[in-house]
């Protein structure tokens, strides 16, 4: 498959804060590319270094086959880009703002621009001042869809969106990446993006520490709850742990890769009372690898991974 | 930039400017009118035209330069200022052509501001 984004060795300090530590991840076309990590943890950064609106410290990187440090306008052109606080022109109407971003781009995007402002609801004579923070997030979506882009970067598209619109426009996003195109977004609501995602890449302060395609990654990933006999100690068991607690004679752990056939062994294991081993929501699997990446331990990586 | 990017951009810029324009067009006629007024009443004897002339002609081209100052730091501080310079960052085809395009609209306010205030100038100084 081919990528649309290179990231290789990419690393950016602020100051004396690293915003990303040398990531490598190659994003490929036509899926949802879900890229998720706690506030701070690099997301936008590596947005922006992509687009060529930051510079990297280091490393390289590339977009539709354009290197971004020196081809950031050109990229731009043919990449539709939402940031997190999306900035408009308070003055101006939602028809104004329409009519005026469309002097920048082909005659198709006015009409385009209607047909998804219409579709949101958007009235057309209302200030964007007079908006609320939803309807502006909505006037922000409908110019970035409009230019029918190549690809589409989103940084927290749904933030203010309420759940009805946010599911559409979700839905909306795995519509456009059946066209062939490729949609990255980056976001908080891990539930919702679950729903819509085909790679999931977690970032933990400034390094990536997982990418995977989420089905994967949701095979890969279980929690397994031991009972044990009392007094005994869990046993060995092919895997690895990413968390882990005991509560009495009840051990529970999120653990990555569990061998073949390793349930069934613990079940005859003597220490083992019962073994139980259960799917996680990727919100589960999340909160286990940011735990895990804290711990000083050496941080595992999902086979597979389309990463470098 | 084609020319529709540019009449859209001109259309914007006109918009943030508008108001800019008036009120410096308005607060300098006032002046005018006020130093024509001062100085033919309160001065005896009255200055002669050519003096008056002068400093009418003077009071326009402070005041334009003035325009001029605020009018740069709306096309391009305001814009840093409220995060839109990315909006046009993201949409516009180069950064060149923008400059380019908002010098130019700058340009033609300010220069369609000292003609007019100028000729309100020769008017009161008769």
């Amino acid at each position: 498959m081919q990528s649309v984004i290179k990231f290789d060795a990419v690393a950016k300090q602020f100051g004396t804060q690293m915003a990303l530590e040398g990531i490598s991840l190659q994003i490929p076309s036509g899926v949802v590319f879900a890229l998720l990590g706690e506030n701070g943890a690099g997301k936008t950064t590596a947005l922006r270094i992509a687009l060529g609106l930051e510079s990297a410290d280091s490393g390289e990187t590339s977009v539709l086959g354009l290197d971004s440090a020196r081809q950031g306008r050109a990229i731009r052109r043919r990449v539709g880009y939402l940031p997190e606080r999306p900035t408009l022109y308070g003055w101006m109407t939602v028809d104004e703002i329409g009519w005026f971003t469309a002097g920048f781009h082909g005659p198709s995007f006015q009409p385009r621009y209607g047909e998804l402002a219409a579709g949101f609801g958007l009235p057309g004579d209302r200030k964007i001042n007079a908006l609320s923070k939803g309807m502006r997030a909505k006037v922000a979506l409908s110019l970035v869809m409009a230019n029918e882009p190549e690809l589409l970067i989103l940084d927290e598209p749904t933030s203010g969106l309420d759940t009805l619109v946010r599911r559409e426009f979700l839905q909306s996003m795995v519509d456009v990446a059946a066209t062939g195109r490729t949609v990255v977004l980056s976001s908080h609501q891990i539930n919702e993006v679950e729903r819509v995602a085909d790679y999931v890449a977690i970032l933990h302060a400034g390094r990536l520490i997982v990418v995977d395609r989420l089905d994967d990654l949701k095979q890969q990933t279980q929690q397994l709850t031991l009972t044990l006999q009392d007094g005994a100690t869990v046993p060995e068991f092919g895997g690895e742990v990413l968390t882990q607690r005991c509560s009495g004679r009840q051990w529970q752990a999120v653990v990555l890769r569990l061998a073949d056939g390793e349930l069934d062994r613990l079940r005859e294991d003597e220490s083992v009372h019962e073994a139980e081993l259960r799917p996680l929501a990727l919100e589960e699997i999340f909160v286990a690898y940011l735990t895990h990446a804290g711990q000083p331990a050496a941080v595992p990586r999902a086979e597979g991974a389309p990463v470098s | 930039m084609n020319a529709h990017g540019f009449r859209r951009l001109a259309w914007k810029e006109y918009r943030v400017l508008r108001p800019i324009w008036i009120s410096m067009f308005g607060i300098t006629v006032f002046l005018q009118l006020l130093m024509s007024w001062s100085l033919s009443v309160l001065s005896t004897p009255p200055p002669e035209a050519q003096k008056v002339a002068t400093i009418l002609f003077g009071v326009a081209l402070v005041m334009t330069a003035m325009y001029s100052l605020g009018c740069t730091a709306a096309l391009f501080a305001a814009e840093r200022e409220e995060h839109t310079h990315e909006f046009l960052c993201l949409h516009a085809p180069s950064s060149r052509a923008l400059i380019a395009g908002k010098a130019a609209i700058g340009l033609t306010s300010t220069v369609g501001l000292i003609v007019i205030l100028w000729l309100v100038a020769a008017l009161l100084s008769g």
